[in-house]
Formats: C-alpha cells, sequence, structure tokens
C-alpha cells in the first residue's frame, strides 16, 4: 500500500512540476528577446513591415507636393493661355490705286481704302467693321457680330456680304478678286444682273456640315432687309441691298446657301433667296408706290482648283417687278480662269495670268444695257502675298464700255 | 527595400509619359491645322504669311477666316495652333513656362 502510495504521489508532483514549467513557459512576457529562430524572424518581418508603410507614407508625401506644383503650373499655363484669346483685337484692311482707260472716257485715277477693324472676345464673339472710304466719301462696308462658340454654327447679325453666291462675299474685295476691282459680268456696275458686290442688313445663320470621305459641305441661312432700287428715277431698276428704305411694313429677304466639297480641291453651290422690294420710286406719280414688289433670285456656283490654278464660275437668275409691277427677268453667267505661275523660279513665279468670260441677258433694257458680252484677259504680280499689280484688258460687245485697267492692290 | 525606387521610376515614367501625350496632341493639332491652313486659305486668296502676325491677332483672324470659310470650331483650333506654332513668345508650348509678354 505504501509503495502504491508513493508512486501515487510522485506521478502528482511531476505533474504538478510539468504544469508549473508549462505555466511558467507560457507566462514569458512578448518584449524579451525570443531565444526560438522563427520568432526572431517573425519579430524582424514584423519591423520591417513597421518601416515600409512608413516609408510609403514619405513616398507618398514626397511625391503629392510636385504633383500639385503641376497642376498648378497647368492651371496657370491654361489662364496665360485663355489670356492670349481674350479681348483680342487685329487691324487690316485693303487699299487700291486704279488706272482706267476707257474709250470714250478717257484716262481715269482713283484710290480707295477700306479700313477693317477685327475684335473677338476670347473665341465666343467677334466683332468685324469695314469702312469704305474713296473719293466720293465714306461709308460703311460691313459691321456685324458673330457668336462662335457653337461647333458647327455661327450666328452673325448686322450688316454683312450677302452670302447669295460666292462673289460678294468672298471675292470681291479687289485683293482676292482675280481681276482686282472689275467685278465678274453679273456683278458688273453698268450692266450686270447686281450693280456691284451686295451687303445686307439682317440675320444668318451658317456653318460645316461634317461629311465622311474627306468631304464637306457649308450651309447658309438668312434673313435680311428687303432690297431697293438702284435708282429712285427708274432709270436703274436693279436691286440693291444695304440701302436705308423706308419700306419698314415690306417683308425681309428670305435666302440660303448650300456648298458641297465632295473634295478639298472641288466646291459646288447653289443659293436661293426671295422676298419683296422696297419701292421707293418717286419721279413718276402714277405709280404706286406703295404696292408690293417681289423678286426671287437662283444661283450655281463651282471652283475647281488644281496646284496654284484655280477655275471658278457662276451662273445668277433674278426674277422681279419692276416699279410698275410687270415682271421682268435677267440672267448671268462667268468662267474664270488663273494660274500663279509657282513652278516658276525667283521673281517669275510671281506673274498669274487670267482669263475670264461671262455674259448677262435680260428681258428688258435696264440702266441702258441689255445684253452684253464680255472677254476680260489680264495679268497679275505678286510682289508678296500682300501686294499686287495687275494689268487687264476688258472687251465687250458693247464697245462703249472697253477698258485696260492697271490696279495696285494692297492688303494687310 | 526595392519598393522606393520603383515607386519613384514608376512615377516619373508615368510623368514623362503623360508629358509626351500633351505634346503629341498639340503637333498633331499644328500639323492638321497646317492641312487645313493649305486647303482653305488658298481656295479664295493668296496664303498669308504665317509668321507675319503674333498669336493675339491670329486668333481673331482665324475667327474671321472660319467665318467666312466655313471651318468648324474644331478646325479653326487647329489653324490657329499651327500658326502660334511661328509665335514663340505668346503662348507658352508647356506647362509651366510662363508666356513672355
Amino acid at each position: 500500500m505504501i509503495h502504491h502510495r508513493s508512486i501515487v504521489r510522485s506521478t502528482l508532483l511531476l505533474l504538478a512540476g510539468l504544469g508549473v514549467v508549462v505555466a511558467a513557459e507560457d507566462q514569458q512576457p512578448a518584449s524579451a528577446p525570443a531565444t526560438d529562430p522563427t520568432a526572431q524572424l517573425k519579430q524582424r518581418l514584423d519591423d520591417l513591415e513597421k518601416q515600409i508603410k512608413a516609408l510609403q507614407a514619405q513616398v507618398q508625401s514626397t511625391n503629392q507636393q510636385p504633383s500639385d506644383t503641376a497642376a498648378l503650373e497647368a492651371r496657370v499655363w491654361k489662364l496665360e493661355a485663355e489670356g492670349q484669346t481674350d479681348n483680342g483685337y487685329a487691324f487690316g484692311g485693303v487699299g487700291d490705286v486704279t488706272l482706267v482707260a476707257q474709250k470714250n472716257v478717257g484716262k481715269t485715277v482713283s484710290a480707295d481704302f477700306n479700313p477693317i477693324f477685327i475684335y473677338n472676345y476670347r473665341e465666343s464673339f467677334l466683332f468685324i467693321a469695314e469702312l469704305n472710304a474713296d473719293e466720293n466719301g465714306v461709308s460703311l462696308g460691313q459691321a456685324w457680330i458673330a457668336f462662335t462658340s457653337l461647333p458647327h454654327a455661327v450666328v452673325e447679325a448686322g450688316r454683312f456680304p450677302l452670302p447669295f453666291g460666292v462673289y460678294s462675299e468672298r471675292l470681291s474685295p479687289s485683293w482676292v478678286n482675280k481681276f482686282s476691282t472689275n467685278a465678274p459680268q453679273p456683278y458688273n456696275t453698268d450692266y450686270g444682273i447686281f450693280s456691284e458686290d451686295q451687303t445686307a442688313d439682317g440675320l444668318q445663320v451658317r456653318g460645316d456640315i461634317p461629311l465622311p470621305n474627306n468631304a464637306k459641305g457649308n450651309y447658309h441661312i438668312f434673313a435680311v432687309a428687303a432690297p431697293t432700287y438702284n435708282s429712285q428715277d427708274f432709270s436703274d431698276n436693279r436691286l440693291v441691298f444695304g440701302n436705308p428704305g423706308t419700306g419698314d411694313h415690306v417683308r425681309p429677304t428670305l435666302g440660303a446657301r448650300l456648298g458641297f466639297l465632295p473634295m478639298p480641291t472641288v466646291e459646288i453651290g447653289v443659293s436661293g433667296m426671295f422676298g419683296a422690294i422696297i419701292n421707293q420710286q418717286t419721279a413718276d406719280p402714277t405709280i404706286d408706290d406703295t404696292a408690293e414688289r417681289s423678286y426671287h433670285a437662283f444661283d450655281v456656283d463651282a471652283e475647281y482648283h488644281y496646284q496654284s490654278a484655280v477655275i471658278r464660275g457662276e451662273y445668277v437668275r433674278m426674277d422681279n417687278q419692276d416699279p410698275t409691277g410687270a415682271w421682268v427677268h435677267s440672267q448671268g453667267a462667268y468662267l474664270q480662269g488663273s494660274h500663279r505661275l509657282t513652278s516658276l523660279q525667283g521673281w517669275l513665279s510671281g506673274f498669274e495670268p487670267t482669263i475670264r468670260i461671262g455674259r448677262v441677258q435680260r428681258s428688258v433694257v435696264d440702266n441702258g444695257y441689255q445684253d452684253v458680252n464680255e472677254l476680260d484677259i489680264g495679268v497679275n504680280y505678286y510682289f508678296t502675298s500682300y501686294i499686287r499689280t495687275s494689268l487687264m484688258g476688258f472687251d465687250h460687245s458693247v464697245h462703249s464700255l472697253d477698258q485696260v485697267v492697271l490696279n495696285t492692290t494692297f492688303s494687310y | 527595400m526595392t519598393f522606393f525606387p520603383m515607386t519613384t521610376l514608376s512615377l516619373s515614367l508615368a510623368l514623362v509619359a503623360c508629358g509626351s501625350l500633351q505634346a503629341e496632341d498639340s503637333m498633331q493639332s499644328a500639323a492638321m491645322g497646317a492641312k487645313v491652313f493649305a486647303e482653305n486659305c488658298n481656295r479664295c486668296h493668296e496664303a498669308p504669311d504665317p509668321a507675319s502676325r503674333d498669336g493675339r491677332t491670329w486668333t481673331g483672324i482665324s475667327l474671321h477666316m472660319r467665318v467666312f470659310a466655313d471651318l468648324s470650331q474644331e478646325d479653326q483650333h487647329r489653324v490657329l495652333a499651327f500658326l502660334r506654332t511661328f509665335d514663340t513668345a505668346a503662348i507658352p508650348k508647356k506647362p509651366g513656362v510662363p508666356a513672355a509678354r
């Protein structure tokens, strides 16, 4: 029994001793250096993770500063760029000196100067004003404001070149016109369908039409004040836009032009307009100047470019009532070619031969003319893109109109 | 231990890439503007010398020509970008370089 008890007591003491050892091991403090290699590695890993987090925070802090600086610099740059377009303005213009030798008239020298002021508010609004100054005085050529913030449309209001056909709007400035101050036949001062290039007071919406395959289109839709007759004494019943009229009750002209460019070197356009005419005839008291007179007009234009050569033409038809109310008809066309000899070397590359043929027909005599044919031949010489001298001859079926013209035009 | 240099390198590459993209866009726009300029100016008149005016003046004139040549707003911006490449003093060419006045 004694032996059995001693065995039990020894076993209990052993178990108690083991329990104390295990408890003592469990109660070992964490901060104490571990003697186990695995524990040492674990602790080292923990320390490294803390250092990495600290470094990450430091890198993030370091990189934040240049990022902010770059953003600030980009903003400054943007403001600078915007500042470049804020309230910008430019002066331009065109001047001419022209010597004309004409049968039965003799030689005359004339000069004119058209200053142009351009003002833009950022890229949102554009204001253009042009004066026409010559021996007869100063007049307002055009003055309009345009809203230009839309991607494919410009809204324009004021006095602007009439977008009927292309001559009045694009080609009439003497430094642009290949025959300087001499308009093509439908716009001839003496016998044309219009007495000159036209400006009109009103509103227009215009823009480009994106098309696939390198083609594009353009459009103009306009409403302008009604035209008047060119004279008030029945001598010239051609229509003129932009004259101040007293016929506020007269309905305005509505019109449009649609252009199509199947490729960048070709454009075909179609224009039309219609409306009433302000009748201010005073010479004949039998004419009822309160009765409404109407008109409608149609135009086709085309141009083709091959390197530095250009061929362009335009056809215009006008049907209108004269002051008495009778309908009259007129039509005219021209075809023009020019070739800047850029293939030649040196100063010879400044030459540009030009040729133009045209015709105007009308149902009645107006301003002394009815049907007129014209052949024009000339040569331009470009001293620079902005200064050009032209020598031109104009041969008409009505020989009293024949002219030789020497012109120098400059633009700036 | 390689985290810091790798991060710095990545960040630098990203910044360089962004800068290159921006420069490419600007150059691409100017190049397309040159094409629009060549195609449209000569249709009516002799093309002007791009170096004859400064960037601010070209803004108004390019808007003027946007109207008469019926250019899209995008094409007008391209033409302006092209014309401004001739005016090195007017517009900073990259962020952070202020314009010379």
